[in-house]
């Protein structure tokens, strides 16, 4: 009987666990699901994060190529994210070129990594002007369950964390590089961002990490990543309006996960 | 008929307090809904002036750009396709309407009239909602044609704004009388934005073109004064 | 006369719209803020494609092209941003199995790309006349190394630290939308918030203290409906049909 309640009213059904500070999957409404990282167990990639969020899964890989830096900045770098929504993930998304929303989301994630500061895109220039590291970063979603930036996000800081390269020597005279592949070196990343997803439902109830189902339903979202003492995204794309109190007490709340994950990134 | 009184300008969103109504009923024309917390208030969801006839009707004065279909409406359109006993008629909204090969004057299963794709058609809603595809009909509750029906071949077809069609529909307004005065022309003006009209030579209807064009950006008032000079 | 209220406030002086300048669309609109210039075109309801129908709403869809070369990954993100806006401000549940088209066009960008290209939507879905829930308005808002707020975009783009966007919307100047760019601590993001809605938007949002570009509106429309404004306006983009000699000389 509440499986047809579920598929006919979905919102009403919703309204009436939440009448009750409870959710249908039973958690509260400001509590966040399980989040399971696992990292470097891709072989094939110069680094690795799998990050399910709930049933949220998302892979990501970095791969690493040489390359030529550009003109205007020689001394720099790059470091390429790419999300990819294969229909695979969801019935939502079908095959062919990028989807919108893996545009959208792929822009995100760039404008995270920009905004946060965490890669100096200088370390991974290895001869000025001449050669550089393209650092690849594929992120691709297996099961989208919700609050996909979030997953993206913690994927990707994830395996940066965990990203070795390899030694190269570089002769400048004779323009040729020797690739050392036993000795390998980590990056230095200066901060972890944390991205939070909220969804707002019927204007007045805040749901923390949402799945694709209250997503849908609810009437807008709102991402905040936080990055150690500072914000370094705001992101609300419309949806119901919100007053200041709401903002702060979203503010609080994410940097409270992300001391949280912190500790769990620490123990690998 | 009771007086109507325009009031101040208002925009989407903003909220109009202390409303009138009678036997705690009020009626809203277009630009206005519910506000939902206050139940003696309306929300403006155009831009535009507010009208009030009393005892309890309101309306926005607004300039609406893209038409859409409303009850009674007496339009001019375009037949674009024809598949059995419908035809499909342009609008200028966002769905096409439909009109029924039957809902002409003398109109039976065996004699159909003569319409053809391309031809202009003046007629009137019988049914429009949100939710369905509008309904023209060519005929009225007598089943007598009247003034509906395929416009003739030999006319012209504007496009204008629907506040041209209206201010034009106002009878008060003296600009097609005065153009009368000048040379005979027949005109059909439909509330969708579309002008149809017919004049004995080329010239006239040119005039008649770039006058409607004109009167377009202009003020009810400055018609008026050329129209005064004019006579 | 609209010199006059342009300058009553020093950052509302900055901002400039002309409506109706596009003869084709329902709605148009030429939004400048300083010197970031964008042109917005609306169409809707109109007829829906039939993989985009919507039997409960209108579908919007949004398209935004960048001054020069094709659209990229990050306009399609402005695409997503100003449609999301869209179909929270307009009345889409009026206008069910129907689409609104919204055109950007980038025309001048010098750091307000976004905000600018939000309150020309925005004007643009005025100008058309189409069922609004509320009209909404955006504001950049510039966070400087030494930590000023400023909403005039710097000289020296150097010297920014972070960008914020905000969407506010008028009833009750709630934000809608935010977006932002650079490193912020939390009570910066809060100053900047009501920094923008104090300086920027709420004069143009909020009644009484309206702002230059919808007094336009209101007296274009006093004006009978002309859509035409006066020269003091920016771009000779707009089509003098009325000025014409031509008809002049026809008329009389």
């Amino acid at each position: 009987m509440a499986e047809q309640y579920k598929t006919l009213h979905s919102a009403k059904y919703y309204r009436d666990y939440l009448k009750n500070d409870i959710r249908p999957d039973c958690r509260q409404l400001s509590a966040f699901r399980p989040v399971i990282i696992n990292v470097d167990s891709i072989k094939t990639a110069d680094g690795s994060a799998i990050v399910k969020i709930g049933r949220t899964t998302v892979v990501c890989g970095i791969k690493a190529e040489i390359c030529r830096p550009k003109p205007e900045t020689p001394r720099q770098g790059f470091l390429v994210p790419n999300v990819d929504l294969p229909p695979l993930c969801s019935s939502k998304f079908k095959s062919g070129p990028p989807s919108d929303q893996a545009q959208v989301l792929t822009q995100i994630i760039a404008d995270i990594l920009e905004n946060s500061r965490c890669i100096n895109l200088e370390q991974l220039c290895i001869f000025p002007d001449k050669i550089a590291w393209c650092l690849y970063a594929d992120i691709i979603c297996l099961d989208y369950d919700g609050s996909l930036i979030d997953a993206c996000a913690l994927a990707l800081i994830s395996c940066l964390k965990v990203v070795t390269l390899p030694e190269v020597e570089y002769d400048p005279g004779l323009d040729k590089q020797q690739v050392n592949l036993e000795k390998r070196s980590p990056l230095n990343i200066s901060c972890t961002f944390v991205a939070t997803t909220f969804a707002i439902f019927d204007d007045k109830l805040i749901l923390s990490d949402p799945s694709s189902e209250e997503e849908n339903l609810s009437a807008g979202t709102l991402t905040v990543v936080t990055s150690d003492e500072e914000l370094c995204y705001m992101h609300k794309p419309g949806g119901s309006p919100l007053n200041e109190e709401q903002i702060t007490k979203f503010i609080s709340i994410c940097f409270f996960k992300l001391s949280v994950i912190l500790r769990n990134i620490a123990t690998y | 008929m009771n007086r109507v009184v325009v009031g101040n300008y208002y925009l989407p969103g903003e909220i109009i307090k202390d409303i009138k109504s009678k036997d705690r009923e009020t009626i809203i024309g277009p630009g206005l809904c519910r506000c939902e917390e206050d139940a003696n208030c309306l929300v403006a969801s155009q831009a535009g002036y507010l009208c009030f006839r009393s005892p309890n009707t309101y309306w926005l004065e607004s300039r609406n750009n893209r038409y859409v279909p409303k009850k009674t409406d007496l339009v001019v359109g375009i037949i674009t396709k024809k598949s059995g006993d419908t035809l499909r008629v342009d609008l200028g909204s966002a769905e096409s309407a439909s009109l029924s090969m039957l809902a002409f004057e003398g109109a039976t299963k065996k004699i159909k009239p003569d319409v053809n794709i391309g031809d202009i058609v003046y007629a009137k809603v019988l049914n429009a909602h949100k939710e369905m595809e509008p309904e023209l009909v060519c005929i009225d509750q007598y089943y007598k044609a009247g003034r509906l029906g395929v416009l003739p071949n030999n006319g012209f077809l504007i496009n204008t704004n629907q506040k041209l069609t209206q201010m034009l529909l106002n009878a008060e307004n003296p600009l097609l009388r005065t153009l009368g005065r000048q040379f005979p022309y027949e005109i059909v003006v439909g509330v969708n934005g579309k002008i149809w009209f017919r004049a004995n030579q080329t010239k006239e209807m040119l005039t008649l073109c770039k006058m409607f064009e004109e009167a377009k950006n202009q003020s009810d008032q400055v018609i008026t004064n050329i129209c005064r000079q004019l006579k | 006369m609209e010199v006059d209220t342009l300058k009553e406030e020093n950052n509302i002086d900055r901002l400039k719209c002309d409506l109706g300048l596009l003869s084709r669309p329902d709605g148009s609109a030429l939004f400048t803020e300083g010197q970031t210039v964008v042109l917005a075109a609306l169409y809707g309801p109109v007829e829906v494609k039939m993989q985009k129908v919507l039997v409960e709403k209108a579908s919007i869809e949004c398209i935004y092209k960048p001054k020069a070369g094709f659209p990229c990954v990050q306009d399609r993100f402005k695409e997503s941003f100003i449609k999301n806006i869209c179909e929270t401000s307009l009345a889409v549940s009026l206008y069910p199995r129907s689409t609104i088209l919204v055109n950007i066009q980038e025309m001048q960008n010098h750091g307000q790309l976004l905000s600018c290209a939000i309150n020309a939507a925005c004007m643009a879905c005025l100008d058309s006349g189409i069922d609004m829930k509320f009209l909404f308005g955006s504001v950049s808002c510039f966070l400087m190394k030494d930590g000023e707020l400023s909403l005039i975009p710097p000289v020296n783009e150097s010297s920014i630290k972070g960008m914020f966007v905000f969407v506010f919307n008028n009833t009750k100047g709630e934000v809608i939308a935010s977006h932002t760019e650079g490193l912020f601590t939390a009570e910066q993001y809060h100053d900047a918030l009501e920094g923008g809605r104090q300086m920027g938007v709420a004069a143009y949002v909020k009644r009484g203290t309206r702002s230059p570009f919808v007094c336009h509106l209101s007296l274009s429309e006093r004006r009978g409906g002309t859509r035409r404004h006066d020269n003091d306006m920016l771009l000779p983009l707009r089509p003098e049909l009325g000025d014409h000699p031509g008809y002049r000389a026809m008329f009389f």
